[in-house]
C-alpha cells in the first residue's frame, strides 16, 4: 500500500509530508519532481524510478502524490488522492496552497485519521470531524481570491458568480451553533463536446452532466430529489423512440445507491456533508447546440485571405452567457491580420502563436456577432494548405442558469423540522466546441 | 539502486546540514521557547511552538536535534499538542539512532494513554505507539496491540489489528513466525467483528503478514452480509477479497453476479474497477456469462472515463479499456466517437485514445475515424503529428477499401507547409507500401514531385531510400535523386541512412523486371561506384564499414545469388517474408503480449503496459510468476540432436547476368585493392560475435533469467507451413544455440533456445510459438544485454533459422 504522502507546490517545495510506512527514503519528493522537470510533456500520472512507484494528481497547480513500492491499484490511488483533496478543501474552504500552510496542522490530524500504514480509512467529513481538534485557519480572500475558491467545481477555473459561503465545513467545539449553517447546495453541471464538421454536419454532440452538491445539513436528514421529465437510462431506448430525456447511462454516489425509482422519478438519499458529486450521467446523441456558428473562408489573392465568422445565440433572450472566448488558429505563413467586430469587440492576433482570439464579455439570447478578419500571408505558402491550417475553430464558454439537456430539479424536499436554505443553479460549460473548417 | 542513491543522501545531507547552520539559531531558540512554554505550562504556547517544529520537518528541515526537548512537553492533557508530539516522534523515531534510547522516556506517557477512558486517546496513542519505526519499543506497543484487540470501542480494535501489521513489518525477518503465528487465530477472529472497519483492516493485516492466506466459505457469506455496512474503500477490500475465493459454486456466481451488478453504477471508480476484476475472473470459465459480463461493463466503463473532471482517472480507465479490447476486441466498436480526442486532453491521453482507436476500426466507422485522425495533423499540437499520421498508416493495412481515401489524406499531407508533417508521411507511405506494392507506381512520383525544398528528418529519408530500393522502376528520377543527395548532403548523414543509400543503390542496380527484363544498373552504376568507394573508407563506423563488406563481398562472389537475396520481392521467392496474406506488421505490438498483464487486472501493471515483474522488486510474488512460466515452460529436451545436415544446393544453375554486368564485377573487383589491407582488420570485427559451442543452462537458471529481463525484441513470421523441428534444431546447434526444451500443447508448438557469446559475454534466450494450424511464428528475444541482442544475436538467429526453414 502507499508509503507517503506528499503535497508539493508548484516550485517543487514540500508543504505536507506524511511518511505511513517508513520504507522508503525521505528523499522522494526531490526525486519526484526532478524527474517532472527533466521531461517537457505532460508526464504520465503515474509512473516508477528505481522500484519506487509515484503516482500523482495535479490540483490547483498542486502536486498530491503517493508513492509505493508494491502493486497498488491506480484507480484506488487516483480517488483517494481526489478525496484528499476534496476533503482538505472542506476543512480549509478553499484549496490553494496558503491556507495547506496555514492549516498544516488540521491536515496532519485529517490525514493520521484517513489513512493507517498506508491503507484508506475513513474519508467521510462527518467521520473524521470527531477526530479534528485544531480550528480552521480561514484566510482573508481578496476578491480575485474568491472568485477561484468560491467554486464548487474545482476541476474548472471560471466561475459563475454566487452566494456559496466560502467557509469551512467544521468549526470544532462550541462555535457552531449558528443558525444559518444548515444549508445545502445543488449544481447542475451540463459539460459539453461538440464538434462540427467542416460542411456544418454534426460529428460528436454529447453532454456530460454532473450533479455536485455542498452539504451543510444538521445530522443526516433524507432528501429526495424529484426532476421535471422522465429520465430513461440506456441507449436503446433511443431506438425504442421514447419521448423525454434519454440518457445513454449514469452512476450515483454511494449515498444513493437505489439512484432513481424509475415509476416515481425520483432520487432518495442521505447526502453525507461537505462536497460530493451525486449523480452522473452522459448523453451521446444531444440535438441542442448552444451557438451557432458560420464561417466563411476567401482568398482574393495569393497573399491575402478573408475570414468571416458569425457567432450566434441559441437561446432565450433571458439567458445569457459569461466569457465566451473563440480561438481560430491561423496559417503559420501569416504575415498580419486585420480584424473587425460587430458592437465595438475585442479581437487580438497573437503573432507568436498565430492565433486569433476573440473575446466577447457577454453575450445574451438570440443574438448574433460578425468577426471579419483580412490576412496577410507569405505569397509563396500554398493556399491548399493555407486551408488546412486555418482552424479548428474552438469555443470556450459558460452560460448560467441553462442547460442544454434541459433537466431540472423539480423538488428537493428535506426531512426534519426547520426547512433548510436551499441553493440550486444550471451551469452549462464546454468541456470542447470545436468548428472545423 | 543503492550506489545511485548514495551520493543523493550524502548530498541531502550536505543540504540540511547547510540548512541547520542556518537554522542553528532557530533551533536553539525553538528550545528555550518550549522550555519555557513547558515550565509556565501555557499549553498554546507549546503548541505553537511544536507547529512551528512540524513546519520545519515537513519543509525536509533537520529538526531532530530538538527530540529530547519535545519529549519533555509529552506529558499533557491536550489533544492536539499529543497529536504534534506524536507525530514528531514518528518521524523521527528509528532504530539505531541516537534518540533511540530516549523513546522509553516516552512509552509512559503512551502506555498510560493506551488505557484512558476515552477510546479516541486510546486509538491515537495505539496507532502512534506502532507507528514509531523502533524495536526499543516493540514489547511495549506488543503488548499494548494485544490488549486493543479486546478493546470495547471499535476504534481502537480497528487501531490494534492494524497495528499487528506495523509490529510484524519492523520486527526482524527470523523472528516474525515465533512471535506472530501464535495470535494468527486471533486475526481471523476479527474477521467475525461486528464492526465494518475492523473486518476491512483484519483483511488487509492478513494480506500483509500471510499474503496467500485462504478465503472460506463462511467467510464470504460474512463479508457479503456486512457489505453495505463498509465504506467505499473497504468495500474495495471485500471484493478483492471475494476475488481470491477459489471454491466457488455455479449459484454462487449468480448470486455475485446479482449482488454488485447495480454497484457498477457507483462512481468510484476504484470500485467499479474491482468489481470488474471480479466478475471477470468467476465468469472466466463460462463463455457465455462472461461474453455478457463484457456487454455489461461497457457503459459504466464509458461513463467513467468520459465523465470525470480528474484526467488520471480518465487516464486509469482509458489504460483498462485499451486492455480489455485485446479480449473482447469488438466491445467499443460502436462507441469510438468517445475515443476522439480533444484539443485540451493532455498529450499521455490524447496518445491512449490514438491506440484504443485504431484498434477500434472495422469496415463501418473506419473512415470516420481515419478523417478524424487526419484533422489533429493540423490542429496545432506539434508533438502530436506524429501519432495520428502513423495510426493511418496502421489502420489502412488493415482496411483495403481505405487505401485511395488515405492515399487522398497523404497528397494533402504532403503538399502541407510542415516538414515534420511531410517527415511522418513519408514514413507512413512508406508501410503503405508495404502493404499496397501495387500503388508504388502512384506514390513514389507524388513523394519525389513534394520534395523539392524539404529538409526530411532521418527516419523519412530512411523510408524514401527503402522504398526506392523496393520499388526501382516506379520513378523515373530516382538515380538522379540519390545522386544529387549523395553530392549535397552524403557526408553529414548519420550512419544508419548511409547503410540504407548503400544497399538501396545496390538493389536499384540489381533489379530486374520481370517481365521485359528491364533494368537501371547503367544509371545507377557510376553513382553506386562512388559510394561504394567512399563506404570502404576507414574512417566509417563500424556498423556501416560491415554493411558494405557484407554486400561488397557478396557482389564480388556471385550477382545472380546476390540479387535472389536482396532483391526478394523481385524475386519472387519469399519464404520469410510478409506474403501477401499477412496483416501484421512484425513491429507491431502482439495481443498476446498485452494479454499476459490481464491477471494484473486494476493494477499499476495495466497503466504502465508491463507485467509487474519488470518493475516491481518483491521477491513474494517473483515466487508466484516462477510457477507460472514453470507451466508454460514445457517437457525437458527429450530429443538430442541429430547431425546437422548440409544444405549445399543450387550452385549457379541459371545465370542471366548480363556480359556487361560481369564486366562491371570485373571493375568492382578493383576496390578489393582498396579494401584489401582492411580486410584483416575488418576479419576481427565480423569475429567479434562469436557464440560459445555448448553454453550450459538448466530450465531453473532459464526460468529465472527469462523472468528477471525485460522484453528484447519480439517479431512474428507467417510460414507457408508447418517446419521441422528436428532440422530447425540440428542447424541451431551447429551455430551455437542450444534447444532447451520443446514440445506441443494445445496446437501450439513451444521452443525455447539459449546461447551464450563467448569469453563471459551475455545470454541470449529465445521462445519460439509455432501456431500449427495457421503456422504464425512467433519469436520473442531476451538478453542480458539488450544492444548486442539488437545488433548482433536477432540477425543471426533469424538468418539462421530462415537457413533451416528454406526446405529446398
Amino acid at each position: 500500500m502507499f508509503s507517503q504522502l506528499f503535497i508539493l507546490n508548484y516550485k517543487g517545495d514540500t508543504i505536507i509530508f506524511k511518511e505511513y510506512r517508513h520504507d522508503l527514503n525521505r528523499n522522494t519528493p526531490d526525486l519526484f519532481f526532478r524527474h517532472l522537470l527533466s521531461l517537457k510533456s505532460d508526464v504520465e500520472p503515474c509512473f516508477n524510478l528505481e522500484g519506487i512507484n509515484y503516482i500523482y494528481i495535479k490540483k490547483r497547480e498542486m502536486y498530491f502524490v503517493f508513492t509505493t513500492m508494491s502493486l497498488v491499484s491506480p484507480s484506488l490511488a487516483f480517488e483517494l488522492l481526489n478525496r484528499i483533496s476534496k476533503i482538505i478543501q472542506d476543512y480549509t474552504a478553499s484549496l490553494t496552497e496558503e491556507a495547506i500552510r496555514f492549516n498544516f496542522t488540521l491536515i496532519y490530524e485529517l490525514l493520521d485519521e484517513i489513512m493507517d500504514f498506508g491503507h484508506p480509512q475513513s474519508t467521510s467529513t462527518e467521520t473524521l470531524k470527531a477526530f479534528v481538534f485544531t480550528p480552521p485557519h480561514t484566510i482573508q480572500l481578496n476578491q480575485q481570491d474568491s472568485i477561484i475558491d468560491n467554486l464548487i467545481n474545482t476541476a474548472t477555473k471560471k466561475t459563475v458568480p454566487q452566494k456559496t459561503a466560502i467557509r469551512p465545513i467544521h468549526q470544532p467545539s462550541q462555535i457552531e451553533t449558528q443558525a444559518d449553517s444548515n444549508e445545502i447546495y445543488v449544481d447542475l453541471w451540463e459539460h459539453i463536446t461538440i464538434l462540427l464538421a467542416s460542411n456544418g454536419n454534426v460529428i460528436r454532440n454529447e453532454i456530460s452532466g454532473s450533479i455536485v452538491m455542498k452539504s451543510y445539513l444538521k445530522g443526516n436528514p433524507v432528501v429526495s430529489m424529484g426532476f421535471n421529465q422522465v429520465l430513461k437510462i440506456g441507449s436503446h431506448h433511443r431506438a425504442a423512440g421514447h419521448t423525454g430525456v434519454i440518457v445513454d447511462d449514469c452512476n450515483f454516489h454511494e449515498c444513493a445507491p437505489e439512484g432513481i425509482k424509475d415509476e416515481t422519478n425520483v432520487m432518495t438519499f442521505k447526502p453525507p456533508q461537505g462536497e460530493f458529486t451525486l449523480f452522473k450521467y452522459r448523453i451521446s446523441q444531444s440535438t441542442y447546440l448552444p451557438f451557432m456558428v458560420n464561417t466563411h473562408i476567401e482568398t482574393p489573392s495569393k497573399s491575402k485571405m478573408d475570414i468571416v465568422i458569425r457567432l450566434r445565440s441559441n437561446f432565450s433572450a433571458h439567458v445569457h452567457s459569461n466569457t465566451i472566448i473563440i480561438t481560430i488558429p491561423l496559417p503559420k505563413s501569416t504575415l498580419s491580420c486585420q480584424s473587425t467586430t460587430t458592437s465595438a469587440l475585442n479581437a487580438e492576433y497573437k503573432g507568436n502563436e498565430k492565433i486569433l482570439q476573440w473575446t466577447i464579455k457577454r453575450m445574451n439570447g438570440s443574438a448574433e456577432h460578425v468577426l471579419r478578419a483580412s490576412l496577410t500571408v507569405d505569397s509563396s505558402s500554398s493556399e491548399i494548405s493555407n486551408r488546412k491550417e486555418t482552424g479548428p475553430i474552438s469555443l470556450d464558454f459558460d452560460i448560467p442558469n441553462f442547460n442544454c439537456s434541459n433537466i431540472q430539479i423539480k423538488a428537493m424536499t428535506i426531512q426534519g423540522r426547520v426547512p433548510p436554505i436551499r441553493w440550486v443553479r444550471y451551469i452549462t460549460e464546454t468541456k470542447s466546441y470545436v468548428c472545423r473548417t | 539502486m543503492g550506489s545511485r542513491q548514495q551520493p543523493q543522501q550524502q548530498q541531502q545531507q550536505q543540504d540540511h546540514s547547510y540548512f541547520s547552520e542556518i537554522k542553528k539559531g532557530e533551533v536553539s531558540e525553538l528550545r528555550t521557547l518550549l522550555k519555557n512554554a513547558s515550565n509556565e505550562r501555557d499549553t498554546e504556547k507549546i503548541k505553537s511552538t511544536l507547529q512551528r517544529v512540524v513546519y520545519y520537518m515537513t519543509m525536509g528541515i533537520d529538526v531532530s536535534p530538538l527530540f529530547p526537548d519535545i519529549i519533555m512537553v509529552v506529558n499533557t492533557t491536550d489533544v492536539v499538542v499529543k497529536k504534534l508530539v506524536y507525530l514528531y516522534l514518528c518521524n523521527y523515531a528509528v532504530s539505531g539512532s541516537s534518540n533511540d534510547s530516549l523513546l522509553l522516556l516516552v512509552i509512559n506517557t503512551l502506555s498510560r494513554d493506551c488505557l484512558d477512558p476515552n477510546p479516541m486517546i486510546r486509538g491515537l496513542a495505539l496507532r502512534s505507539l506502532c507507528s514509531l519505526n523502533s524495536m526499543t519499543t516493540f514489547d511495549y506497543s506488543f503488548r499494548g496491540v494485544l490488549k486493543g484487540l479486546g478493546d470495547a470501542s471499535a476504534y481502537v480494535r480497528k487501531t490494534a489489528i492494524m497495528g499487528l501489521a506495523k509490529l510484524y513489518n519492523i520486527s526482524p525477518v527470523d523472528a516474525r513466525k515465533e512471535t506472530f503465528e501464535e495470535h494468527m487465530p486471533k486475526i481471523y477472529g476479527m474477521m467475525m467483528d461486528q464492526d465494518g472497519q475492523v473486518i476491512v483492516n483484519a483483511i488487509l493485516t492478513l494480506d500483509e503478514i500471510s499474503p496467500n492466506w485462504e478465503v472460506s466459505p463462511s467467510l464470504v457469506n460474512h463479508l457479503l452480509a456486512k457489505y453495505k455496512q463498509v465504506n467505499e474503500w473497504g468495500q474495495t477490500t471485500i471484493i478483492n477479497t471475494l476475488t481470491r475465493f477459489k471454491l466457488i459454486s455455479e449459484d454462487q456466481i449468480f448470486d455475485f453476479l446479482n449482488l454488485f451488478d447495480d454497484r457498477l453504477k457507483q462512481s468510484n471508480s476504484a470500485l467499479v474497477l474491482s468489481i470488474i476484476k471480479l466478475f471477470l475472473q468467476i465468469t472466466e470459465n463460462e463463455p457465455n456469462i462472461h461474453e455478457q459480463v463484457y456487454e455489461r461493463l461497457k457503459d459504466p466503463l464509458i461513463t467513467l472515463m468520459d465523465n470525470t473532471d480528474s484526467n488520471e482517472i480518465q487516464f486509469t480507465i482509458l489504460s483498462h479499456i485499451h486492455l480489455l479490447m485485446s479480449r473482447s476486441p469488438d466491445l467499443f466498436k460502436h462507441d469510438f466517437k468517445y475515443f476522439y480526442c480533444r484539443t485540451k486532453d493532455p498529450f499521455y491521453i490524447k496518445n491512449l485514445k490514438i491506440k484504443i482507436l485504431r484498434e477500434l476500426i472495422s469496415e463501418t466507422n473506419a473512415k470516420d475515424i481515419v478523417e478524424e485522425l487526419s484533422e489533429y495533423v493540423f490542429e496545432g499540437d506539434i508533438q502530436f503529428i506524429k501519432q495520428p499520421i502513423e495510426a493511418i498508416s496502421f489502420i489502412v493495412a488493415k482496411i483495403e477499401s481505405l487505401s485511395s481515401t488515405v492515399l487522398d489524406i497523404y497528397t494533402t499531407f504532403l503538399s502541407s507547409n510542415l516538414e515534420i508533417v511531410i517527415s511522418y508521411t513519408v514514413s507512413a507511405l512508406k508501410d503503405f507500401l508495404r502493404f499496397y506494392p501495387n500503388q508504388a507506381d502512384q506514390v513514389l512520383p507524388l513523394v519525389v514531385e513534394h520534395l523539392v525544398h524539404v529538409n526530411l528528418e532521418s527516419d523519412a529519408i530512411e523510408a524514401l531510400l527503402w522504398m526506392f530500393g523496393e520499388f526501382p522502376f516506379s520513378e523515373q528520377q530516382i538515380p538522379y535523386i540519390i545522386e544529387q543527395f549523395f553530392d549535397s548532403k552524403f557526408n553529414d548523414q548519420p550512419s544508419n541512412i548511409k547503410i540504407q543509400l548503400l544497399i538501396a543503390v545496390i538493389r536499384i542496380y540489381l533489379a530486374k523486371k520481370k517481365e521485359n527484363g528491364e533494368n537501371r544498373s547503367g544509371e545507377i552504376y557510376p553513382i553506386m561506384m562512388m559510394i561504394l568507394e567512399e563506404c570502404s573508407s576507414i574512417n566509417c563506423s563500424p556498423d556501416l564499414r560491415d554493411q558494405f563488406l557484407f554486400y561488397y563481398r557478396s557482389l564480388i562472389y556471385d550477382l545472380e545469388k546476390t540479387s535472389s537475396i536482396i532483391n526478394t520481392k523481385l524475386n519472387n521467392n519469399n519464404n520469410i517474408n510478409n506474403n501477401s496474406t499477412s496483416t501484421l506488421f512484425v513491429e507491431d505490438e502482439i495481443l498476446e503480449i498485452r494479454d499476459k498483464i490481464f491477471e494484473e487486472f486494476n493494477t499499476l501493471s495495466i497503466v504502465y503496459g508491463k507485467h509487474s515483474t519488470s518493475f516491481i522488486k518483491n521477491p513474494l510474488t517473483l515466487l508466484e510468476k516462477q510457477k507460472i512460466i514453470k507451466e508454460q515452460l514445457l517437457i525437458s529436451p527429450t530429443k538430442t540432436g541429430t547431425p546437422p545436415t548440409n544444405n549445399n544446393n543450387n550452385n549457379n544453375s541459371n545465370n542471366n547476368i548480363s556480359p556487361k554486368m560481369e564486366s562491371q564485377q570485373q571493375q568492382l573487383l578493383q576496390l578489393v585493392d582498396v579494401s584489401h589491407q582492411l580486410d584483416s582488420s575488418t576479419n576481427n570485427l565480423i569475429s567479434l560475435f562469436t557464440l560459445e559451442k555448448a553454453a550450459e543452462i538448466d530450465t531453473g537458471q532459464f526460468q529465472e533469467m527469462w523472468m528477471s529481463l525485460e522484453e528484447g525484441h519480439a517479431m512474428s513470421i507467417q510460414l507457408n507451413q508447418m517446419p521441422e523441428i528436428d532440422r530447425i534444431e540440428s542447424v541451431l546447434t551447429t551455430e551455437g544455440i542450444q534447444c532447451l526444451a520443446y514440445g506441443s500443447v494445445d496446437g501450439v508448438t513451444k521452443l525455447y533456445y539459449h546461447a551464450k557469446q563467448i569469453d563471459d559475454g551475455p545470454w541470449f534466450l529465445v521462445e519460439i510459438i509455432i501456431d500449427e494450424t495457421s503456422h504464425l511464428m512467433t519469436l520473442g528475444f531476451k538478453s542480458t544485454d539488450i544492444q548486442r541482442l539488437h545488433s548482433k544475436f536477432v540477425t543471426k538467429f533469424v538468418s539462421t533459422l530462415s537457413n533451416a526453414i528454406s526446405t529446398n
